[in-house]
């Protein structure tokens, strides 16, 4: 291979994990979107529990699971609608897992209509269009967008792990209240928090390894960059 | 930045929730019931309160006893009317808000009130004299620096009662 295409080939892979940076920094961008979906379901599912206590103290009745998906908020003798029991009792649930999952969808989106491989056509140019593109990086933006990019990332991360697990603590309790009323003992929440914390850190323990592995090839990335750029500004090309 | 500021704003809605939904409190009492007796509830000013009292007349306690008779109980609201009850007969009360109260206290007794327990309620059975129990009850609750509100209902008779009750101190 000649030091020509050896460049444009160093360029190439140059230009795809810049691309990827362009991702990660949308990410960072659409952290607030999603941040902002979580809290709206948060909203919604305190708002819920505000509504039925405040049901509660109107009407006298005490609220309570009559089976695992029905809340019922009358006594024992008289029967509510069963549509709207069943609506009560799937509510924490649904609220949960639909702002989990409309705030993952929404970023997924969002990160697939970032404007990627525009560069492309430049490089079909061969060596001339390779020098062009690096003429054209913006050193300190790209320097900045990695930087903001690594923090997005892992604040992504994070933030999806928390919606994950509280949606899997609803989940898992209510077969826990299940077991536990049939074995006579008193309810912990501790217990379902924590298994539910463990079993997503197990289900996206490969998620993890991947981001962790990124973010660190972000920052090696960023300092072959610092490097390059350096270098770069120094040299002189002729096209 | 428009964002953030709505960021901002849910996290303060969530936190005034959260205040709310943490202010929620409960109370029950329940007894079986013979003479003249007294079910009382005692909440703090600031606090509203939704009650729910069930009185179930029970077989009379006299020999021989007719086969499957009740009562008769006799209820007399706080404000001196009264109904006569043969069976379950269930009273749902609001206890509105009647004031505010910036500042803890706590009063010991019969009716215990505190920060915790902003709402209480007893069912005291054969008090005797009736108006004497009641004025009791009310000089306790007068002590306190934060005005409470007292109901009380009386039951004259032999009858199962549950009171439960279920307010919010804001």
């Amino acid at each position: 291979m000649s030091e020509e295409a050896t460049i444009v080939a160093k360029v190439e892979e140059l230009m795809k994990a810049l691309d990827q940076v362009k991702r990660y920094r949308a990410l960072s961008r659409l952290l607030i979107d999603f941040a902002l979906i979580i809290l709206v379901s948060v909203v919604l599912l305190l708002s819920w529990d505000l509504a039925v206590n405040f049901y509660r103290m109107q009407s006298g009745f005490y609220c309570y699971y009559s089976t695992p998906m029905s809340y019922t908020c009358t006594a024992s003798s008289a029967t509510g609608s069963p549509f709207l029991q069943l609506y009560a009792g799937l509510s924490p649930l649904v609220i949960s897992a639909a702002g989990v999952l409309i705030g993952v969808y929404w970023v997924e989106r969002k990160l697939r209509s970032v404007r990627v491989e525009e560069w492309k056509e430049i490089l079909k140019e061969g060596f001339p269009g390779a020098v062009k593109l690096l003429q054209d990086l913006k050193w300190d933006s790209v320097l900045d967008d990695i930087r903001a990019s690594k923090i997005g990332y892992s604040v992504y991360f994070v933030v999806k792990v928390t919606g994950y697990w509280l949606f899997a603590s609803i989940l898992l309790f209510f077969p826990y209240v299940l077991g536990i009323s049939a074995l006579h003992q008193d309810v912990n929440l501790f217990i379902p928090a924590s298994l539910s914390f463990v079993l997503v850190l197990v289900l996206s323990r490969n998620d993890l390894q991947k981001r962790y592995g990124q973010v660190v090839s972000l920052d090696n990335l960023m300092w072959e960059l610092r490097w390059f750029s350096s270098e770069f500004k120094s040299a002189k090309f002729e096209a | 930045m428009r964002k953030g500021w709505l960021v901002f704003l849910l996290v303060l809605i969530i936190s005034a929730q959260l205040v709310v939904l943490s202010s929620f409190r409960d109370a029950e009492a329940d007894g079986f019931v013979n003479g003249n007796s007294v079910v009382a509830i005692a909440k703090w000013d600031y606090v509203q309160a939704g009650v729910r009292i069930s009185v179930t007349p029970q077989p009379l306690s006299v020999t021989p006893q007719p086969a499957g008779e009740s009562g008769p109980v006799q209820l007399v609201f706080s404000n001196g009317t009264s109904i006569g009850i043969n069976s379950t007969y269930t009273i749902t009360l609001q206890l509105p808000r009647t004031g505010d109260f910036f500042g803890n206290g706590a009063i010991s007794g019969t009716l215990a009130l505190s920060e915790d327990q902003p709402l209480n309620a007893i069912v005291e059975q054969n008090v005797g004299d009736v108006s004497t129990y009641v004025n009791l009850l009310k000089e306790s609750e007068t002590s306190s620096a934060i005005p409470i509100d007292l109901y009380v209902l009386v039951v004259v008779g032999a009858a199962q009662v549950t009171v439960a009750v279920y307010g919010v101190a804001l």
